[in-house]
């Protein structure tokens, strides 16, 4: 079974969009929209009613029906000695994958010997450069949690001498760099100021001793 | 279920009536009863249903509700179904077994039926004695309400079916979700722990991990793009469980995962979901978003992980912290900001955008490997063999032209196991003809691989895949995945 269209911002299904759009839209498609479009047009532009437009030969209509129905079915079965996805859809963008990529991928899947990755790695460092930027960045409720954490996790700017505690913090967040890269004066200028930061805010309630 | 093509496309305006009817309840559950927003869902139920009957649907459209999804013609309606629950409970609490919409409706009155199913001083609106005089005060005239006799056991598969457990554990995890977006919007306490709650209790069917998946692949509304994140946190749960992690550790990726958008919430939703490229300005909101989230998450009384603030913060950077938002301090992402990162931009490149078209898995994993830099070499390489090169339920068709599903993984994620659904040349299978074999065994002399995978739209031909000759030690070191050929663990 076709995938349900899915409903976009403004509710319209996107099937109904592309079609309206006329753009790539496959066959079956464009006749429910042709249909749709008709029976619209019809009713806001003429005073005779709906029926007046059906087809009056049962028997025709039943035949015309089914014969559509046989080719729709057709042009719905994915072709095997096509690829249909080499042509993308006018308007919707279908990425270009190189034969080389797909064959290279278990080889690629085996490379690099790395270990297994954890789910712990990093956090530390992860959370102290979050929290760091927020008690810069962020807004008032954000920077003032941000830095209770700080303090009380991480001991950043408990202990009172901010020199040692921007020393401190300077060595957690250069963690957060390449290998070869120190930080420099930057890094020593954002650890004092994230310091500085902790303690105005945490200024009021002191960190437990 | 094959559907003739006439038969399908009302089948799909069905399904579109029945988003359009969701999407409007869950606008009016955040948004103001008179607000834009509301109004625009509104008229998108009333124009959904006069595309349907255009298309054929026949009129009255019946939509019935059980306790865990939607119908129509006893057709379960699993993607409008995902983030219904609310929904659906409301209605199971006043009693509705069905809603029939006929011609005529209007916007105006499709919202005051919402005014009935959803608020609360209606929740006795509907008893057999009130029930026409409340649609009759209410200007109800148009959508009949047939109401559940008494007895009627409407959710009695849900102790039973695992695929109905798993469709309940979706709607829950889309229904905190939804709930803490709407919150965030409006500046409010998120539920965190009933986020937590939601994921353990998505844990305790975890064991079936297939129909949690296959629910996965339901096209459902995507209101704040909250169809998204559970995707992205089933996925980093599958993975995170093959790699050993911890019940704990397994709530902490579910619920960061889940999480990590909510700073869209913040994002304007003429930005959040426009058609067209973004201007400059839009771009620089949308990019707000990481921000954002780490943002709300920190501002929660009740506290936080700090794995889901740096998830929300980090899942648009790379290992080394290129990537948006430019941090004011260094920032290197964790482990589970790793892995959401993975799921989350797989489950973009596999998904259906207004823009572009849904690539198949294997053609992801060649863009993500394209753009290696961007992740975790050692997460992305747990990802693929985890859920596989061709996921289970993949169509593909064999060297021999056989049609085939696949079933199941083994330790090499191009050699998965499959089950036959035609011959070869696409002949019938004959009565007693072995169907499951592994992709790269001999049979009748022949090593059959996979030539093409099918999907609704796309026909995608693989190319012959090299199966090197034996694991390296970097095979071995991967928990759960042992040595070629053998089937892969818990998988």
């Amino acid at each position: 079974m076709a995938r349900p269209a899915r409903a976009d911002s403004e509710g319209m299904t996107l099937r109904a969009r592309a079609s309206r759009q006329q753009t790539g839209e496959s066959f079956p498609e464009a006749v429910a929209q042709w249909r749709l479009t008709l029976r619209t047009e019809v009713k806001t532009t003429s005073s005779l009613p709906t029926s007046v437009f059906h087809a009056r030969d049962a028997t025709l209509e039943a035949m015309l029906a089914a014969s559509t129905e046989a080719m729709l079915a057709r042009l719905q079965t994915p072709s095997r000695a096509a690829n249909p996805g080499a042509a993308a859809v006018a308007g919707q963008r279908l990425e270009r994958i190189g034969v080389a990529e797909l064959q290279a991928l278990p080889l690629l899947l085996r490379a690099g010997g790395d270990r297994p990755p954890r789910i712990d790695d990093h956090a530390r460092t992860e959370a102290i450069g979050v929290l760091a930027d927020a008690a810069l960045g962020a807004d008032e409720a954000a920077a003032a949690t941000a830095a209770e954490l700080l303090q009380e996790r991480f001991g950043i700017g408990a202990g009172g001498d901010r020199d040692a505690d921007a020393a401190q913090l300077r060595q957690h967040l250069s963690a957060a760099l390449p290998a070869d890269a120190a930080g420099g004066p930057a890094l020593a200028a954002i650890a004092h100021a994230v310091v500085d930061a902790v303690a105005a805010r945490t200024a009021a309630s002191p960190a437990p001793a | 279920m094959i559907l003739g093509a006439a038969a399908q496309l009302r089948h799909e305006a069905v399904v579109a009536f029945a988003h359009a009817f969701v999407i409007a309840a869950l606008n009016r559950q955040v948004h103001d009863r008179d607000s834009r927003w509301v109004a625009d869902s509104l008229a998108d139920v009333v124009t959904a249903l006069r595309t349907a009957e255009a298309i054929g649907v026949d009129l009255p459209l019946m939509l019935q509700c059980s306790d865990d999804r939607l119908h129509h013609d006893g057709e379960s309606l699993d993607g409008p179904s995902l983030q219904a629950r609310s929904l659906l409970r409301r209605c199971a609490e006043r009693g509705v077994a069905m809603l029939a919409f006929r011609r005529g409706l209007d916007a105006a009155e499709v919202n005051r039926l919402l005014d009935l199913l959803l608020l609360r001083r209606n929740v006795d609106a509907l008893t057999r004695c009130n029930r026409d005089a409340a649609l009759t005060a209410l200007g109800i005239r148009n959508v009949d309400i047939t109401l559940r006799s008494v007895g009627d056991p409407a959710n009695r598969r849900a102790a039973i079916d695992p695929e109905a457990r798993a469709l309940h554990n979706y709607q829950e995890l889309a229904e905190a979700l939804q709930h803490n977006h709407g919150l965030a919007l409006r500046d409010l306490e998120l539920t965190i722990d009933e986020t937590a709650a939601a994921i353990e209790r998505t844990l305790a069917d975890f064991d079936e991990p297939s129909h949690l998946l296959a629910l996965a692949t339901q096209d459902d509304v995507d209101r704040f793009t909250v169809g998204h994140s559970v995707r992205v946190a089933l996925l980093a749960l599958q993975v995170a469980r093959r790699m050993g992690a911890t019940r704990d550790q397994l709530v902490r990726v579910g619920s960061a995962a889940l999480l990590h958008d909510i700073g869209k919430s913040k994002v304007p939703q003429d930005v959040l979901f426009k058609q067209g490229p973004l201007d400059a300005a839009e771009r620089a909101a949308m990019m707000q978003h990481p921000r954002n989230g780490a943002a709300i998450l920190l501002e929660q009384r009740e506290g936080v992980d700090l794995a889901a603030v740096g998830a929300a913060f980090c899942h648009h950077m790379g290992p080394t912290g290129a990537g948006y938002p430019d941090a004011v301090a260094p920032v290197r992402p964790g482990g589970i900001s790793r892995l959401v990162r993975v799921c989350d931009v797989f489950e973009a490149l596999t998904s259906i955008r207004p823009y572009k078209r849904a690539l198949t898995p294997i053609e992801a994993y060649a863009v993500m490997f394209r753009d290696i830099g961007e992740f975790d070499p050692s997460w992305l390489r747990a990802f693929v063999r985890t859920i596989g090169l061709f996921p289970d339920g993949t169509r593909v068709r064999l060297t021999d032209g056989a049609l085939a599903v696949v079933r199941s993984q083994t330790t090499c994620p191009e050699q998965p196991i499959v089950q036959l659904l035609t011959g070869a040349g696409d002949a019938t299978l004959a009565p007693g003809q072995p169907d499951h074999f592994t992709i790269g065994d001999t049979v009748d002399g022949d090593t059959l691989r996979i030539a093409s995978i099918e999907t609704q739209e796309r026909c995608v031909e693989v190319p012959d895949l090299d199966v090197p000759p034996a694991p390296t030690a970097a095979d071995a070191c991967l928990p759960g995945f042992g040595p070629c050929g053998a089937p892969a663990h818990g998988g």
